[in-house]
């Protein structure tokens, strides 16, 4: 299945059942699910699907994959960009998905954004959150914040295709796509009026978010800010820097996220007994 | 090219072209050597896509998400058509092979 009607909305999503990657047909009912949630721009599913899912699947949970609203290959509507209606389109994927149990969910940057948000909302929906360079608020509006935050997600995007394709190709079909899907988002829908719009989340939320979190970011990750920040506010939060990484750690230590997931489920995603936070802490 | 292959090619190819469309596949003769970087350009998320329509119609015995697991993504992209091709023959082979039902 590929395709789910969720709010009236087209999304494109991918399941790996537990027993996909199995040679065994001995599985137990319970298996945990993990939803992965993909950041913005001309990100999408495909950043998790070739690292985290396939190995989150072999080691025994349902894995759902889905596009966010205008991205990927779910469709693109003109309206409902922010925080809350990407919030109300997950519950609805998973609604018309009937998984109704709580989740593990896993998201990149807005991903985990939106995690932390469906966390505070849908607490019942939520088993665990394992949040990668999430931000917490957006920076203030200017006068330039729409062609910046195009220039953001252009290089963003760029950056997670590293490796995947040669830019000197000026008029190739990728980049023509990266460049029409980046003008679709900014031009043709309130997207950047949406995350303009973005209320910071509130403390007191945050503080009600009792679901065991782990937060991730790069050690040079210009928001990681918002890590201390987490810990510092939610009751059963844990904060892993990885050396040597950005904001793009996805991209740059996918073994090093996938190590740390693996050993988030098998934990049962239970904060404070994972020997490898205070390693990485600075 | 055995005709198994060949039947094959036929099929993946018209999966990619309802994936990245006519107009970019038109003046381009997929075979099995074509690249699905180099040649045709394919997005990761158009790779995730042509893996589900695989499995749908081939069946779970293409079992795609685990030729997948075991590959990086730089190796998936830089897979040719005749890689998928051949594993689709392999598994549907393997699958009749072993399938008592005949």
């Amino acid at each position: 299945m590929a395709e789910v009607i969720a709010g009236g909305i087209r999304f494109h999503v991918q399941r790996l059942p537990a027993h996909c990657l199995s040679e065994s047909t001995d599985h137990p009912a319970d298996s945990p699910t993990v939803v992965f949630v993909h950041g913005l721009g001309i990100d999408n599913m495909a950043s998790f699907y070739y690292t985290l899912a396939n190995p989150a699947a072999r080691a025994g949970a349902d894995v759902i994959l889905y596009d966010l609203r205008g991205h990927g290959a779910t469709e693109r509507p003109p309206t409902g960009y922010s925080v809350e209606a990407s919030v109300r389109d997950l519950i609805a994927v998973l609604d018309a998905l009937g998984v109704t149990g709580p989740v593990h969910l896993v998201g990149n940057s807005f991903g985990g954004m939106v995690a932390l948000a469906v966390a505070m909302a849908h607490p019942a929906r939520v088993a665990s959150l394992l949040l990668i360079e999430a931000p917490i608020e957006f920076p203030a509006v200017t006068e330039d914040w729409e062609e910046q935050t195009a220039r953001v997600l252009v290089a963003e995007g760029m950056k997670l295709r590293r490796g995947l394709s040669d830019w000197r190709a000026q008029y190739s079909r990728k980049l023509h796509r990266v460049s029409t899907t980046i003008d679709a988002l900014v031009h043709g829908t309130t997207l950047v009026a949406d995350l303009g719009a973005q209320q910071p989340f509130h403390r007191a939320d945050l503080r009600s978010v009792t679901c065991p979190v782990m937060a991730v970011y790069g050690d040079n990750s210009d928001i990681i800010h918002y890590g201390y920040t987490l810990v510092d506010l939610l009751p059963n939060c844990d904060l892993t820097v990885v050396p040597n990484c950005s904001h793009f750690l996805i991209v740059e230590a996918p073994g090093v996220l996938r190590d740390l997931l693996l050993r988030w489920l098998s934990s049962g995603a239970e904060a404070h007994l994972m020997p490898v936070k205070n390693a990485l802490v600075r | 090219m055995t005709p198994d292959e060949e039947r094959i090619l036929v099929e993946v190819t018209r999966m990619l072209v309802e994936i990245i469309g006519e107009d970019y596949v038109l003046d381009m003769n997929i075979g099995m050597d074509t690249s699905f970087d180099a040649d045709l350009e394919l997005e990761s998320i158009e790779f995730v896509r042509l893996a589900a329509k695989l499995t749908e119609h081939y069946g779970e015995r293409v079992n795609f998400v685990a030729f997948l697991a075991d590959r990086g993504i730089d190796e998936i992209i830089n897979l040719t058509v005749g890689a998928v091709v051949r594993h689709v023959v392999d598994r549907m082979a393997t699958s009749t092979a072993g399938d008592t039902h005949g």
